[in-house]
């Protein structure tokens, strides 16, 4: 085995190593954030400040008794957070998160730092997503209770009318790089207009990254789109009868799905690893970090700040307003690229 | 054995297995769930032949869309009749026979004519050849891809009519 | 083809992420199962029936228009790396296969499809009412 395999493969299990971090760092700064929020202390006991509350809860989960109605399906039971977890993991896998480096020299040849840079990555992206509404409809049939399954069926009605819209949006970035590789469109993103203002689509495509933000929400099943747990309707939606560790999967999807989502957003919006002053050290992927995270805590806001909406006004909205928008948006956006270049 | 044929014999293995399970299988629910293993081996073996877009379009469209579809299908259906569906299999001889027939066929036609095993050289940017031909060359089918699609649109609404 | 390793790599991790955690609780966890424990949730009262019954139409509606959409999307993505070699022509066409499903779009909008509130549903009715008695 060659050095350079050695090193990719380190990246890979860095990137998945990272995306757990990600999911208990997510829960304790949404627990933190909403304690701020609504002026109170949150997790304070375990931990200086409550820091290991996450890895007290998974602990505590791990001892509980798994429980499963009579009635539900065995297999399909436990097959659907698996695949709601591993469908989390895959779609992260074509987000590349740094530039190509050599590591200081170590190498000969620059290795990306990222799980994967496939030809046509964003595509992926957008399927390896639309397979996670698998996880989350088999857990509400075969849970063979009713909460469950109207959850379930709510979440992924939900989730592929956002899709379109999502897609829709992506459509006009990728028009404006001309290539699906997402390591393409965020290197098309380098450098700066009139020497100060960084060359980020976002300031090309403000009404898209908009539709994609909201249609990442709704995707993602957070407030004020979550109706597959609304919790005063439906119990807890699709995972009402997980218990123990299985019940826990579910939000470690999710909130990888978010982690994800923030990525994916930065790579084709916000410009990824470029920005000022850390790229000449190599330190690009810091800035990578911050945009994340920022997008991470936006979302958390956003949950803590609006409430939830009616189902009929979820689905109103995305097919009469964010779909055609997005639409609107990608045709204008083909007819100026092309009156510019011509 | 190179890494390209031991993931092809994976990948025909898999697909050969869920097939048959899709059809065998009694409960229509996990008979869609080994079509969709059937249908991601597919794109598995389109990935093999190089085929990148078409690999992820078959993960979208067909393991993602056509699945959902036959899930929603299900459950909007089931307990029609007041009992669950559950599939039957009354004729598997004479199915066998049909499916033995089409594969002896398959199987002499390509023993006739062998299939070039060199790879052909590809353009760089397969994506783009994709959309370029179908803009140009076929913009025709493609345009009336899009009525047969308004037909079934209309022909969904018609058979599922909300209100009545 | 190299970077799909990394792909089937991440899915291999993921899943045996998941499974390695289920089988972990299911070593560590309790067993005491009763009847209460083995029944669906309820509240109140015991639950009356099976959960798998008939749910409202539209959910297969929803799913048939996103898979029109979707495979427009599909067509989409190729067209947009092609976009500056194809030109206005290439715009044209795509605008075109956008009005004829713009056609259906706006058909199942003025068929209710997708109006999921009672509220609306009612007004729709209302509004058809009259026209169907004359």
């Amino acid at each position: 085995m060659d050095l350079r395999f050695a090193v990719q493969l380190g990246i890979i299990g860095l990137t998945f190593f990272m995306l757990i971090n990600a999911s208990a760092v997510l829960v304790l700064a949404e627990r933190k954030i909403m304690g701020f929020m609504q002026q109170r202390y949150g997790p304070y006991l375990v931990g200086p400040h409550g820091m290991l509350q996450p890895l007290a809860d998974i602990v505590k989960l791990l001892f509980k008794e798994e429980l499963r109605p009579k009635a539900a399906d065995k297999w399909l039971f436990n097959l659907a957070p698996i695949l709601s977890v591993a469908a989390a993991f895959t779609a992260f896998a074509t987000v590349p998160w740094g530039a190509e480096t050599t590591f200081f020299g170590l190498l000969d040849d620059p290795v990306s730092l990222g799980v994967a840079d496939l030809n046509v990555g964003v595509l992926v992206i957008f399927a390896v997503t639309s397979m996670g509404v698998y996880g989350i409809v088999l857990a509400g049939w075969a849970s063979n209770s009713k909460y469950s399954l109207l959850g379930g069926l709510r979440a992924s009605a939900q989730m592929i009318s956002y899709e379109l819209s999502y897609a829709t949006a992506l459509a006009a970035v990728i028009l404006l790089a001309g290539s699906l590789s997402v390591r393409e469109v965020v290197d098309a993103q380098s450098g700066y207009w009139l020497g100060f203002i960084p060359r980020w689509y976002v300031f090309l495509q403000p009404v898209g990254f908009i539709i994609y933000v909201i249609a990442g929400v709704a995707e993602t099943n957070r407030a004020p789109f979550d109706f597959p747990e609304a919790e005063q309707e439906l119990v807890a939606g699709y995972n009402t009868e997980y218990s123990a560790v299985r019940f826990a999967l579910f939000p470690q999807a999710e909130y990888i799905n978010m982690a994800t989502m923030s990525a994916v957003a930065t790579d084709l919006y916000l410009g990824g690893w470029h920005g000022p002053f850390l790229e000449q050290y190599g330190l690009g992927w810091l800035w990578f970090l911050m945009k994340v995270g920022l997008i991470l805590f936006t979302y958390i806001w956003v949950r803590w700040t609006v409430p939830r909406y009616r189902y009929d006004q979820l689905m109103n909205f995305g097919w009469k307003w964010l779909f055609p928008a997005a639409v609107i948006n990608l045709i204008v956006t083909a007819a100026l690229v092309l009156y510019f270049n011509a | 054995m190179t890494g390209e044929a031991v993931a092809f014999y994976a990948l025909s293995a898999m697909l050969v297995v869920s097939a048959l399970a899709v059809v065998l299988s009694k409960n229509l629910f996990h008979a869609v769930l080994w079509l969709a293993l059937a249908l991601t081996g597919t794109a598995g073996i389109f990935l093999l032949l190089d085929a990148e877009f078409l690999a992820a379009v078959q993960l979208l469209l067909y393991a993602g869309g056509v699945v959902t579809i036959v899930v929603f299908a299900i459950v909007v259906t089931e307990r029609l009749v007041g009992e669950t569906i559950t599939q039957t299999n009354r004729r598997i001889a004479g199915g066998a026979l049909v499916c033995g027939a089409l594969l002896w066929l398959l199987i002499t036609t390509v023993l006739e004519r062998p299939l070039a095993t060199e790879r052909p050289i590809m353009p760089d940017d397969l994506t783009k050849a994709i959309g370029e031909s179908v803009l140009t060359r076929f913009v025709l089918p493609f345009e009336l891809l899009a009525v047969l699609m308004l037909a079934a649109l209309l022909g969904a609404i018609y058979f599922a009519r909300p209100e009545e | 083809m190299d970077g799909w390793l990394g792909v089937l790599i991440m899915l291999v991790l993921g899943v045996g992420f998941a499974a390695v955690m289920i089988g972990l609780s299911v070593l560590l966890g309790p067993k005491n199962p009763t009847p209460e424990k083995l029944a669906p949730y309820e509240c109140g009262m015991p639950a009356v029936g099976d959960a798998r019954e008939r749910h409202s139409v539209k959910f297969y509606l929803v799913a048939m228009i996103f898979l029109l959409f979707d495979i427009e999307i599909a067509f989409l993505y190729p067209w947009a790396v092609a976009l500056r070699d194809l030109g206005w022509p290439g715009l044209m066409q795509i605008v075109t296969f956008f009005m004829i499903l713009s056609v259906g779009y706006l058909y199942v909008w003025r068929k209710g499809a997708l109006d999921w509130a009672p509220a609306a549903r009612a007004r729709n009715a209302l509004r058809r009412g009259p026209r169907k008695a004359a």
